[in-house]
């Protein structure tokens, strides 16, 4: 089995959005809909002593993904390589999965009425290249691979940090794949609890706020 | 390199071009007919070159079918390495915006207005031709005003350019003296090398692979933001400096990327920058880290004019900001203290220790190596040759005079930093040789531009901080063997780089460049002092300018004080507008409008370390072109000698001979002409036309071990380092004396007066203060009436001083990801993303406020509110000069005492203030707040009131073109002015939730070779 995810070092991530920029240009996303965003956090501390480091999020590649055990049609599957993936064909739009996603990086399609992520860009990935967020990372903090394969950009990334510099999002059993880097001196990492999804945000300021 | 799809590519491509077909750019929109008949999913792939901001990154466009459907990085670049920023990636909704300008357009109906008709490429250029040469034929040539800046991709010398061929007249951008000119004209002549500033892709040491040894330990971070002016290849570059171990000083109010990864963050008070400076000064001499760097502990003593004697007859004009400051003036020449030395053989003296006398300077070198041995500190009673004496200073005693009230307590009272972060910063800095300061346009951006240009360069001297490696002032690079040479297609305006056999402008006419004389900096790029050409715009004096063409982003949110300009309008007999789409501009004051290119469709060599990349034609549209065209079509209509409409400086620039400068292109009558004259300015001898470039670049000039391995270190101190840092002279220095003499390569910085170059680097800038008195054209200017110092000096922001209590919190600016400039308001993912300008304020603020996190604020100025309205200081100059006859109000109205309010009514238009989403934040000192420049295309739709689009949440309406500028370079100040906020709704009518901007969502066309295209 393998374990396609998307790495990403915070303590090079310097918060441009690029990544979000080069996502919804890739896939043709449309205003107000977000496979991948860019969460800042931080700034914490006393003045002057502050730490802040910026969170990209997407799709995490859940072992244990319940978006797809909670959907009704099979359209939240996991493919032959073990990537979770939608089929929107057979999407009827409940939303079952938006609400089972913990970390709302699942987004509404209004136009085709069905729901969408982050596909690690497999159509580039199957022709040799590299998912479109971490060719455009202006910082070279993503990374892209298989966490079962020592050789992949993902697990090299991971070797060459600190275990305790090694993070994933809040699991709640789930099971995240995605693995986030980033060490003391740099900033203490925090536990985002709740990410809501950004399609049915209230507030399209969302990526300014602190988490 | 085009690309002919194999099965694989092409199956790739097809997966890509499936994808975006989403966003509707497969759709058949066609504004223009195109008789091109496509091979069925023709797809390539064109390596060109971002122009999206000033960092030109590399970049690989999918074309599919002639449209333009996909960029990412190229991995060619070795800046960017492949990497791409939000700006660059919005390229193909800014080429296919809906508003574009598509044709050459005519105002029909009111100004301000938004009301147009399509006229002829012709039409519009005769139109402009004919005003001009009324404005000859009535009032002189002087009356032409050329503009640029903003973003936009323009031609940087196009404005320069064609006043100079016309002859007469003057050329503004509102960056310039408020943006890069002061470091880059000022910090060569200081440090002997070149500006630090990274985002003007300087600083290309610190891009050196580590294979090849490169070694940044300690760089400070200064009033720039690298990691989110250019992502793609300063912040990227930066990003790898910390990853291998560089540890980093950022001096900024905002707490921005680059200060969340940083050893030390100084939050800074905006405006405080040049007491900081003096502080670290004072913290360097006080602990003797000038003989502490490692590896390098008589640099200072053997390789700066620091130990050189200062005259302490010279009676310096001081500043009226600073009139408290020490006296020091010119340093002191060896033809006062010699009955041997004359103008010819003039020189610098100082005080050797082992000989115990007053010595001439001398340039070293392996003959007298260790026989100079000079006094660093002190005074020393000089006899003089009419047998006077006198007591002088060394220039570094005037340093540390000048810095003695900047003890660190202080400074960190004025800065707002803490005193031991301070100590923090100045020790990572003073750890290390390998290193230095990288300044930023934060100290352009206020009338200390000049003072924090000298204070940056002169710490990098004082520390060592020069020519070894990893030093940001370096300049890189050994030569290629393969034929090929290092490339760039500007074009520049005759008298830049030498002389034409046609004489376009004669002495006069530079010389009454409005504020030139008083503001010689700004001779640097030829350009003229903006609110004196404002003034003179209003009351017609000293001379009326009548004719202005402008090429660039948005004026209304780029100039400051900007309400100001409204009253200027009606003054013109005709404006003319050159941009990609409508702005605020285009509505208040544009006449004509002429469409030109966005960056996907211009042509450009552009040198990246050992890599030329050429930015190519990728499609064409409408009957844009790229503003060459523009500038060249117009000069064109004056080129018949049997026109009515003939001059003959015009006849001739459209004819190469006659100019006579290889360096000075004639304009081009057709786009392919001049795409072919790009093409050959890439460095690589084969190509001659753009048809071979598109397969040629992008291309490497020398291999990586020719470029790194070539560049030569500590080259100061070797003989004969040709090819190395440094070692070209300036134009300003005279050869040395032929004496047979051999000497280090050292540094040029002296006086252009100096004839025995003692090849020191320059910390005390004679040199500015000499040509505040001479000037650097071929003719001997008038002394400006305030010298220009040759130290830093420090002064509270005018605002602070008058208006303090009102307006209690000092605003900067600063760089973020999504916008360059007043580009991209209009570009929907990044609208998006960034969809109103956000004010940063700090949790005590907003609390005494009583504004929260994401509330609407309100802001207001001296400027919105009447207090600080743009006076009258022309009438009181002389005609030919532009000089004030003194600084007195009874010799008349100057900038140095202003007379009547000229621009109330303008003003007023903005006493409402501006809005922007409160960002409540620890990330800035409480007493700062934050805020960018913004403005609101979308009051430019249909049935929109268009003066709202530079009324609403434009920050530029805040700032301030009235009080002091300095003396160099006239700098006004757009940061550390001072505003009141208070809480807000929601301005009526701003597009901010994502789908507002849907309207701007591209719409592909197909090429049409855009005007003066032959297929």
């Amino acid at each position: 089995m393998s374990h396609y995810c998307l790495v990403v070092d915070l303590d090079r991530c310097f918060g441009c959005h690029a990544c979000e920029v080069a996502c919804k240009n890739e896939n043709g996303i449309a205003l107000g809909e977000y496979w991948n965003r860019v969460i800042q956090v931080g700034p914490h501390g006393t003045f002057p002593d502050l730490e802040q480091y910026w969170l990209p999020v997407q799709c995490q590649q859940c072992e244990d993904a319940p978006c797809v055990h909670v959907c009704p049609t099979g359209a939240s599957y996991r493919d032959a390589d073990g990537k979770v993936l939608v089929d929107k064909e057979k999407c009827i739009g409940c939303k079952y999965c938006m609400m089972a996603c913990p970390y709302g990086v699942r987004s509404w399609n209004a136009a085709e009425k069905a729901v969408e992520k982050c596909t690690l860009c497999g159509h580039l990935t199957a022709a040799g290249e590299q998912p479109a967020c971490v060719a455009s990372c202006c910082a070279s903090a993503r990374f892209y691979g298989d966490l079962d394969d020592p050789e992949s950009d993902v697990s090299k990334a991971i070797a060459a940090a600190d275990a305790s510099s090694v993070h994933s999002l809040k699991d709640v059993g789930n099971k995240p794949a995605t693995r986030y880097i980033l060490s003391k001196k740099i900033a203490t990492w925090h536990d985002v609890d709740e990410i809501s999804p950004a399609s049915d945000s209230a507030d399209p300021a969302w990526f300014a706020k602190e988490a | 390199m085009s690309l002919t799809m194999s099965r694989r590519s092409f199956m790739k491509a097809a997966a890509v071009t499936g994808a975006v077909g989403a966003l509707g750019l497969g759709s058949a929109h066609n504004l223009t007919q195109s008789d091109k008949a496509w091979a069925d999913d023709d797809v390539q792939e064109v390596r060109t070159s971002c122009r999206a901001c000033i960092a030109n990154c590399g970049v690989i466009a999918t074309v599919r079918n002639g449209r333009v459907i996909k960029l990412k990085g190229d991995p060619i670049d070795p800046m960017s390495k492949g990497r791409i920023c939000p700006k660059g990636l919005s390229g193909v909704q800014a080429l296919y915006h809906p508003n574009r300008n598509k044709y050459p357009m005519k105002r029909v109906g009111e100004k301000p207005g938004n009301k147009w008709e399509r006229i002829s490429w012709d039409e519009a250029a005769k139109t402009v031709a004919q005003a001009l040469i009324d404005m000859r034929d009535k009032t002189g040539k002087h009356g032409l005003l050329t503009s640029t800046g903003g973003g936009g991709n323009p031609q940087f010398f196009s404005p320069p350019r064609f006043r100079n061929f016309w002859g007469a007249g003057n050329v503004f951008e509102p960056g310039c003296a408020q943006c890069y000119l002061p470091r880059n004209y000022t910090m060569p002549l200081v440090n002997g090398l070149g500006d630090t500033s990274i985002a003007d892709s300087g600083c290309s040491e610190l891009y050196k692979p580590a294979r090849y040894g490169g070694i940044t330990e300690a760089y400070v971070i200064w009033g720039t933001g690298p990691a989110w002016h250019s992502p793609s290849t300063s912040g990227r570059c930066v990003a790898e400096l910390r990853a291998n171990g560089c540890k980093t000083v950022v001096v900024d109010p905002r707490f921005n990327a680059d200060a969340s990864k940083a050893d030390v963050w100084l939050p800074i008070k905006p405006g405080t920058d040049m007491a900081m400076m003096l502080g670290w000064m004072h913290y360097i001499i006080e602990n003797k880290l000038y003989e502490k760097i490692p590896g390098y502990e008589d640099f200072c003593e053997q390789w700066t004019n620091l130990p050189f004697l200062v005259d302490p007859r010279d009676n310096v004009s001081l500043p009226p900001v600073a009139e408290d400051i020490t006296k020091d003036g010119q340093l002191l020449r060896a033809s006062e203290v010699f009955s041997d030395v004359t103008a010819e053989n003039e020189g610098y003296v100082y005080f050797d220790t082992e000989k115990g006398e007053v010595t001439k300077a001398f340039a070293l070198g392996p003959d007298n190596d260790g026989t100079y041995h000079p006094q660093l500190f002190g005074t020393v009673d000089v006899t003089l040759k009419d047998g006077t004496t006198i007591t002088c200073k060394t220039a570094f005693q005037a340093y540390k005079d000048r810095c003695e009230a900047f003890d660190l307590d202080t400074v960190a009272k004025i800065t707002g930093c803490q005193k031991e972060k301070i100590i923090e910063a100045i020790e990572i800095y003073c750890s290390s040789p390998h290193g230095g300061i990288s300044l930023g346009v934060a100290t352009d951006m206020y009338p200390g531009s000049a003072q924090a240009a000298i204070g940056a360069a002169a710490l990098d001297c004082m520390t060592a901080h020069l020519w070894h490696p990893g030093c940001p002032a370096n300049k890189t690079g050994g030569q290629g063997s393969s034929g090929l040479s290092s490339a760039e297609s500007t074009i520049f305006p005759s008298g830049f780089i030498g002389e034409t056999a046609y004489k376009f402008m004669d002495d006069e006419a530079v010389l009454e460049r409005l504020g030139y004389a008083e503001h010689k900096g700004l001779g640097g790029w030829m350009h003229s002092h903006i609110p004196t050409i404002l003034s003179a715009i209003l009351t017609g004096e000293p001379y009326q300018p009548k004719v202005w063409i402008e090429r660039s982003g948005n004026k209304m949110a780029a100039l400051g004080n900007s309400s100001s300009w409204v009253d200027a309008f009606p003054k013109f007999d005709l404006i003319v507008h050159g941009y990609m789409y409508p702005t605020s501009f285009t509505t208040e004051a544009a006449d004509i409008v002429f469409p030109v290119c966005e960056w996907l469709e211009n042509a450009f060599a552009q040198n990246r370390l050992n890599v030329n990349l050429m930015r190519k034609p990728v499609t064409n549209l409408f009957e844009a072109a790229d503003e060459i065209m523009m500038w060249g079509k117009i000069a064109e209509a004056m080129s018949d000698p049997s026109s009515d409409l003939y001059d003959a400086n015009m006849e001739a620039c459209m004819d190469s001979e006659k100019i006579g400068s290889p360096m000075v292109p004639a304009y081009w009558k057709t786009i392919n002409e001049y795409w072919d004259w790009v093409a050959q300015q890439g460095g690589d001898p084969s190509v001659t036309t753009m048809k071979q470039a598109m397969d040629v670049f992008p291309e490497e000039w020398a291999t990586d071990d020719e470029y790194w391995g070539g560049t030569v270190y500590d080259g100061y101190c070797k003989v004969n380092a040709g090819g190395g840092a440094g070692g070209k002279k300036g134009d300003l220095v005279a050869a040395a004396a032929d004496d047979g003499k051999v000497t280090y390569t050292g540094f040029s910085t002296c006086a252009s007066d100096i004839k025995d170059d003692p090849k020191k680097c320059g910390p005390y800038a004679d040199t500015m203060l000499y040509i505040g008195r001479h000037g650097k054209e071929k003719f001997e200017m008038p002394a400006a009436l305030v010298d220009y110092n040759p130290m830093p000096y420090y002064f509270e922001p005018e605002d602070q001083t008058d208006f303090g209590d009102e307006y209690p919190l000092r605003l900067t600016e600063g760089r973020i990801p999504y916008y360059h400039h007043g580009t991209l308001r209009n570009n929907p993912y990044l609208r998006e993303l960034y969809p109103a300008p956000e004010l940063w304020i700090s949790p005590e603020n907003a609390e005494k406020y009583g504004i929260k996190d994401g509330d609407w604020v309100n802001v207001k100025s001296p400027r919105t509110d009447g207090k600080d309205v743009f006076c009258d200081i022309t009438t009181g100059v002389d005609k030919k000069t532009t000089l004030a006859k003194s600084k007195n109000a009874a010799d008349g109205p100057s900038e140095f005492a202003p007379g009547e309010e000229l621009t109330a009514n303008g003003q007023s238009i903005v006493k409402d203030g501006i809005y922007g989403v409160a960002r409540v934040t620890k990330g800035i000192a409480e007493g700062s707040v934050y805020m960018e420049r913004f403005w609101n295309p979308e009051f430019l739709e249909d049935g929109s009131d268009g003066r709202k689009s530079w009324t609403t949440e434009n920050m530029n309406v805040l700032t301030k073109n009235t009080g002091y500028f300095n003396p160099e370079f006239g700098t006004y100040t757009l940061r550390g002015i001072h505003v009141k906020i208070e809480k807000a709704q929601k301005p009526e009518g701003v597009w901010y939730d994502p789908t507002d901007f849907e309207p701007w969502m591209p719409e592909p066309t197909d090429f049409t070779g855009g005007a003066f295209y032959q297929s």
